[in-house]
Parts: C-alpha cells; structure tokens; sequence
C-alpha cells in the first residue's frame, strides 16, 4: 500500500481547528485532526511532510515519525509541527485499523474494558476551536486562555441546554444534579480564570478566592460527593497564587487540580505538588515521551493527562501513557478539542490499562460533533463503549466538504514534483 | 523618543533561493522598520504571523518589548523548544528591538547595556557555500554541496584536508573552527551504533590539525544530536587525546538528564544548544548541569530579548554564551550585537563561506571583521538594511499585514 495524496481541511465556522486526510492506492482514507494555529500546521503538512509522505507505505507508523520528528526537530511540546506530526499519525492509524479491519484498540493491544468512564468538561457551544460571534455577550472568564488569548473565549449563547460554563459560573448545583440525572458523575470547570487578568495571575485577592470557591460550595451542598469535580488552572497563576487557591480547595475533595502552573518547569510543579493534598493532573500542554519523562521522574503529576492529537498522536500518546504505568500513575485522554480526537481518545482509554477517564463535552458531542463526522462514539449514562468498527471507525461527513466554508487543500505526486 | 507610536504594518519575506528562511518587517506610525530573521518551516512561520500574531500585534505600542514577547509567546502552546510559534516569536521580538534601537538612534549593542568590549573572536564554522541553503525535504547529515571552483569549500576541506584547511584559516587570522566529521557514519543506523572503524576515520580531521598547526587552532566538534548516548560517548572519547574546544550537541536535547550525564564523563567541555528555547528550558539545562557553554540561536530561543535573559542566567551559573550562526545575515548581526554586550560572551561563530556570498546578497554590509574579531556595527539599530537588488527581485514574496 501506498500513500497517494494528503489533504487538509479548514472550516470558517471552526477556525481553531484542521483535519487531515491520508489517501491510499488501495482506496483507504485515514482520517486525522488537530486545533489551534491550523494554517501554521496546513502550511507544514503540505510544504515539509507531504514531500516526505507521499509514496511511502502507510503502514510504516514508528518510521514515519521518528522521520518526520527529526526533519522537523520537534520536541516536547505542541508545537505547530507536533500537532501535524500527530494529526498524520491519527490518519495512519485510522488506516491501519481499515486495512486489518481492526478497530484501534484492537491494535493497540485489545480491550482492558468494555466501557469507559467519562468526565464533562462544563463548556459551553462556543468554548475552544469554534468561530466567536461578533457582539455577543462574553463572560469573563476565559477557558483555555493560555493557549489562545485571542479567539478562544467561552461564550454564552442559547443553542440548546448544555450552556455549562455560564452554569458553572452562576447554578453550579443545578449543572450537578442536570449532570447526574444523565448518569455523569464527574465534572470540570475553571471558576478561577476570571479573576487572572486582574494580576496577569501574579496573585489572588482573598475576595476573590471566596468567589472562586462558590461552585464548589454549591456542588458538595446539593449533590453531596455523587459527583466528582476536577478544578482547571489552565495554567494561568504564579506559584503562591496557586498554592492559595489549591488549599482553599483542599476541603472539597476534589478528583484532580489540573494545570496549575505554566508547563515549563518542572521543579515548580513538583514543589506545588509536594505542598497540596490534591492529585495533581498535568498536562495536555506538553508532548512527547522525553516531556512526560521528565515530569514523571520529577514527581511533578499523579494523573497523566494528554492529548492525542497535541501529544504525538496514537503512537506516542500509547509510549507516553505506558511510561506513566511504570511510574503507577493513571492517564486520562483529553479532549476538548475536536469529534477525532475524541475518537482517538477512546480507543486509547479502552485499551490502556492505566486509563483513568475519558473526557467530553456534553456541549460539543449533543451540539456540533455530530455535524462533522458521520458516526459518534457510543456514549451512555456516563460511560463510553468501545468502539467497534474498523481503525478510528469515523469519517468526515459529505457536507463538509460541499460546505462553503470550507477550504480543501491537497498534496499528491505531481504538488510535489 | 516617540511616545504612543503604534505598529502599522508587518511584512514577511521569502525568497525561493532561500527556501529555509523568513524575515519580518515591523513598520511603526513614524516610518521606522525594523527586521527580524527566522528559518526552517518558513511558509508556516509566515502563516502563524499573519493569521496568529499580526491580529494581536497591530496597532500595539511597539516599546512594550517585553509584554508583546509574553502575550504572542501565550498565542502559541510552546512552553519550550523551538517550534514554529518560537520562531516566529523570535523573528517578531529581533524586529522590535531592532524598530526600538532604531527609533532611539541608537546601535542595538547600546540598547542592550552597551559595549563590554571592543571586539569579539569569530570561530568559523567550516560549511560550504550552501550547506544547509537550498536544501528542500529531509536533511541529510554529511552530504557536501562541493563548489570546486570557489576558495571556501569548507566542509569539503575538513572532511579532505583539514590541516590544510586550519592553515588557511589561521592566515586570516581565525584561530578557531567548528568540524563535523562523524555525521557522515549516522545514516546507516540513525544514529544506533558506531564501529572503530568509522570512529577512526572521523578523528582524522583532528589528527591532521594538530599535525599541522599543533595547538594553535581551537576544533570544535560538532554532533548535531544524532547519535544515543553510548554511540555519542564512544565518539567523544576518541576525540578527547585532541582537546577539542568543545562538543556540541552530542544527543537529542530533549532530555537533558541524558545530556548531563554525558557531560559527567567528559573532560572536555560540552556545548549546548541551540536547539533549546525560552528561559525556562535553559533553567533546566543550568541546573541539571547539562553543558559548559551555553549556545543558542537568536531565531530560535525566542529572540534577542530572551537571548540576553539566558545569557544572564548563565552568568548567574558562571557559564559562558556563545551565539549561533549558521542561519542567515540578520541573525548574524543580531549576535555580533549581543556578543559584544553580554559580559559572558564567548566566542561567535559565522561562516566565512556564507559571509562572502549569500548573506551578502541579502543585506548591505555585515560587521567589520579584524583578524578573526567581530568589531562592532556602526550605524542604528542592527546596524545593516537588505540589498536593494533583494528587496527589488522579481522572485522576492511579500506578504502584508497592516492597519
């Protein structure tokens, strides 16, 4: 088998995000995906990987990136070409799995389960990857400002019932019992983003630290612990201001603290860890086996967490969730990113045996995942199934491609003659 | 000073004779532009300006350096390493501080703390004409792009005659060179494994230094992170009866335990790297004792700005710098300015090869050279413009963002 041509996909509507797909002269596609900076990662598909790719046999999945990391000099973190390292690596082994006619975690070493549990992350339709609309009404707080200052605010609007960050942030015990009565037991929100911009996160005032805690307060006084609740840091505070907010929240019992501090150092966050009484989750801000080596071997996390399309892909996000086995640590595949990754990350945590948690946003999978992608994974009453069908077991529906905003660009033979 | 000016317009450069670099021109209200130079991955660091950076950047203040570098450094996920959102946070902050000095009537060196000395020593590193240019897909280590008929084949010379080769560099005056003459053995094993054999073969650049001009000539070995640990030890090991000024880059940089344990079994100094960027991955470096000689590329680390923050957290480590240039002309003069500031500067490197044709082509002049010293740029800011044949080039790709 060989690779024939390579496209990316970029959609106005969803312009934190890009899709990938790898063409084969057998006539399999393998689909892939991966967010932020998408013309950046488009750019570099198409000007320093598909040069490389194209007439190579798909199946050579290690070659390829081991190849393709070290043209690109990749390394520990999602940069723009660690993102379509991982994007490329997702389509080839949707490949693989349709070659074989082997879901994914069948090929990555079998079902550990049968279902998985899920966390929601309480965003809202518009959080992350997708087009802001002009003049609406923006909360303050800002979901993953860290990776986006610019496009990636929450945003309220009323597109169905699942506005979970304005829930959050104003009936956090509603947004429980609502999560529960679906059969979630596990949530995460990020009720301390909307004070960072006051400091630039330098320090906390005591004021606010009791505004913060209010969601929490709400949970435990209604639900009791039926639910478990990750806090989110988005990895916005200084060292002390983060130690005020994480013993504050040492009372309620949380499930993790994720992404306390900046990803970039190491003993910082093992210090952190080493003075607060709540698992410490980290981080889909890095990548790469030599990045997690390194936190591990510091000490620095309890929970593994990671996304396979920021990380590497299936491949690495496999190396990295084994590593964190040997150090008896659990992983949790992330996503709030986009309907593949999601994907992806199922077939992960159905077949590691560490995995912990498959996260999703309720938001997203009832809203608008399904209208990119012909088939969902199966989830209900807060688990997910393994999927069944061969390699990702998705594909991009037909509309997107007849969708006006929607721009193909394609790599084969002759682009790179 | 200009008070309240704002950035008005960023444009990025590309030139097919060049496929691996990229300059940015930021333009401010008052007519004054400045340029920044980045390279690999050109096309995406253009994309991630224009659609990533250029949104937030225009219309800023351009003197609040050291906020704008924060603010794009956040736009991208790149907590370290040097991927396409460093480089082009490395290309933009070079262009503000050039835009800044510029707008103060002042060479870059003062703006940075001024001249800690007259002049800085050059050590060349020994490419030829287009080694690392025009090469487009994988790269491949130890291939040579031999031009015969020109006087600085370089690399064709220290993998020939490198006694030669030193004593023409000592005739003008350069006493030290950089040489890579086991990159030629890694394509068999990506790098697994090393035989005697082709580990005696790549001493003999060295023995043949020596033999020739004795110890007047300082060699550094340069690794290029393409050997694992035990093969990169065996290489270094067999180098060491000839002190080489250093070894560079002998693994991967992304784990530096790795790296300082290689460092522990040497007695010769260690280089590293310019494959790291931002403070924070040069931290690590420092405290897990992973190199002697802190090198970094002004285009990668995240620009002149955080150059000079790690380099100060070297002086804090009692380490010296020693600035990368193996890139393109306007780093070059970004690091000639920076070495002849920073009290800890080393040595800088340059590539006379390159220096005499292509980097000529592209700006007007290039710092004074003396007897193998840099001495300073006269003139402000960086102290150079592009050529007006550069900039007038009909395969010359201008891409545009403004108010």
């Amino acid at each position: 088998m060989k690779i024939t041509s390579i496209d990316t996909i970029l959609n106005s509507e969803y312009p934190g995000l890009i899709w990938v797909q790898i063409h084969t002269d057998k006539g399999i596609t393998g689909l892939g995906e991966t967010a932020f900076g998408v013309e950046a990662v488009e750019a570099l598909i198409h000007h320093e990987m598909a040069p490389y790719l194209i007439g190579k046999d798909p199946l050579h999945i290690d070659a390829h990136w081991t190849n393709l990391r070290n043209s690109t000099r990749a390394d520990l973190t999602p940069s723009a070409e660690m993102r379509a390292i991982s994007a490329i690596d997702v389509a080839l082994w949707d490949i693989f799995g349709q070659e074989t006619g082997q879901p994914i975690h069948q090929l990555l070493g079998g079902p550990s389960r049968e279902r998985v549990m899920i966390y929601n992350t309480c965003a809202g339709y518009r959080h992350g990857v997708r087009r802001s609309e002009a003049g609406e009404d923006y909360t303050a707080s800002s979901g993953d400002t860290v990776l986006n200052l610019s496009g990636n605010i929450g945003q309220v609007g009323d597109e169905g019932p699942y506005e979970d960050m304005r829930a959050f942030l104003n009936n956090a015990d509603d947004l429980a019992e609502s999560l529960l009565s679906e059969g979630i037991t596990a949530m995460k929100i990020w009720p301390f983003d909307q004070f960072y911009e006051e400091s630039d996160g330098q320090r906390i005032s005591l004021e606010n630290l009791k505004k913060g805690l209010e969601p929490f307060d709400k949970i435990r006084k209604r639900v009791g612990n039926k639910i478990q609740i990750a806090a989110e840091m988005n990895s916005l505070w200084s060292t002390p201001a983060i130690l005020r907010i994480a013993h504050a929240l040492e009372d309620y019992d949380l499930m993790w603290i994720e992404d306390a501090i900046p990803m970039n150092n190491m003993d910082a966050l093992a210090d952190f860890r080493s003075k607060v009484n709540i698992p410490i989750c980290a981080s889909e801000t890095i990548a790469t086996r030599e990045a997690f080596r390194e936190m591990f071997e510091r000490r620095a996390t309890d929970i593994c967490m990671l996304d396979v399309t920021w990380c590497g892909g299936i491949s690495e996000a496999k190396k990295i969730a084994t590593m964190a086995e040997s150090y008896k640590l659990p992983a949790a595949p992330h996503d709030c990113t986009g309907p593949v990754t999601l994907m992806a990350g199922v077939h992960l945590a159905i077949n590691l045996p560490n995995a912990f948690i498959q996260e999703t946003v309720r938001a997203y999978n009832s809203g608008w995942y399904p209208t990119i992608v012909d088939r969902m994974p199966d989830i209900e009453f807060g688990e997910v199934a393994a999927p069944t069908e061969p390699g990702l077991g998705m594909a991009l529906r037909p509309e997107v491609f007849t969708d006006p905003r929607t721009t193909l660009r394609k790599s084969d033979a002759k682009t790179i003659a | 000073m200009a008070n309240s000016s704002r950035i008005t317009q960023i444009e990025t450069l590309t030139h097919p004779d060049y496929p691996k670099l990229v300059w940015i021109n930021l333009t401010s209200d008052d007519g004054v532009t400045g340029h920044g130079e980045t390279s690999f991955g050109p096309e995406a660091v253009e994309a991630f300006i224009h659609n990533d950076v250029a949104p937030y950047l225009l219309g800023r203040n351009p003197d609040q350096l050291d906020r704008h570098w924060r603010e794009i450094n956040r736009l991208g996920m790149t907590h370290r390493s040097r991927g396409v959102e460093m480089r082009a946070l490395s290309g933009v902050d070079m262009a503000l501080w050039d835009l800044f000095a510029r707008r103060n009537r002042m060479p870059l060196y003062q703006v940075l703390g001024g001249l800690t000395r007259e002049k800085i020593r050059v050590y060349n590193t020994c490419a030829g004409y287009s080694y690392g240019v025009k090469r487009s897909g994988l790269g491949e280590p130890g291939s040579i792009d031999y031009r015969p008929e020109q006087p600085y084949e370089d690399q064709h010379a220290f993998m020939t005659d490198a006694g030669k080769l030193a004593e023409d560099l000592l005739n003008e005056g350069i006493t030290a060179m950089k040489i890579w003459p086991f990159d030629q053995f890694v394509g068999k094993t990506n790098g697994q494994y090393i035989s005697l054999e082709e580990v005696d073969e790549g001493v003999e650049p060295f023995r043949k230094i020596r033999a020739a001009v004795g110890d007047q000539m300082d060699i550094a070995l340069e690794m290029h992170s393409l050997w694992n640990l035990p093969s990169a030890i065996r290489i270094a090991k067999a180098v060491e009866p000839y002190q080489p000024m250093w070894y560079e880059d002998p693994v991967r940089m992304d784990n530096i335990d790795t790296l300082a344990d290689f460092r522990k079994q040497m007695r010769e100094p260690v280089t590293a790297s310019e494959m790291v960027s931002t403070r924070w991955q040069f931290r690590e470096m420092f405290e897990r004792k992973g190199m002697d000689i802190c090198m970094f590329d002004i285009c990668w680390v995240g620009g002149i700005s955080e150059a000079k923050r790690v380099a100060s957290m070297a002086e804090a480590y009692n380490l010296p710098a020693a600035p990368h240039d193996c890139v393109g002309p306007i780093t070059l003069m970004f690091s000639i300015h920076l070495s002849l500031n920073m009290p800890n500067a080393f040595l800088q490197e340059t590539v006379r090869a390159y220096n005499a044709t292509w980097y000529s082509e592209i700006v007007q002049r290039l710092a004074p050279m003396e007897d193998g010293y840099f001495l300073p740029p006269e003139g402000d800011g960086i102290g150079t413009e592009f050529q007006p044949s550069f900039l007038t080039d009909s395969n010359l790709i201008r891409e545009v963002s403004a108010l």
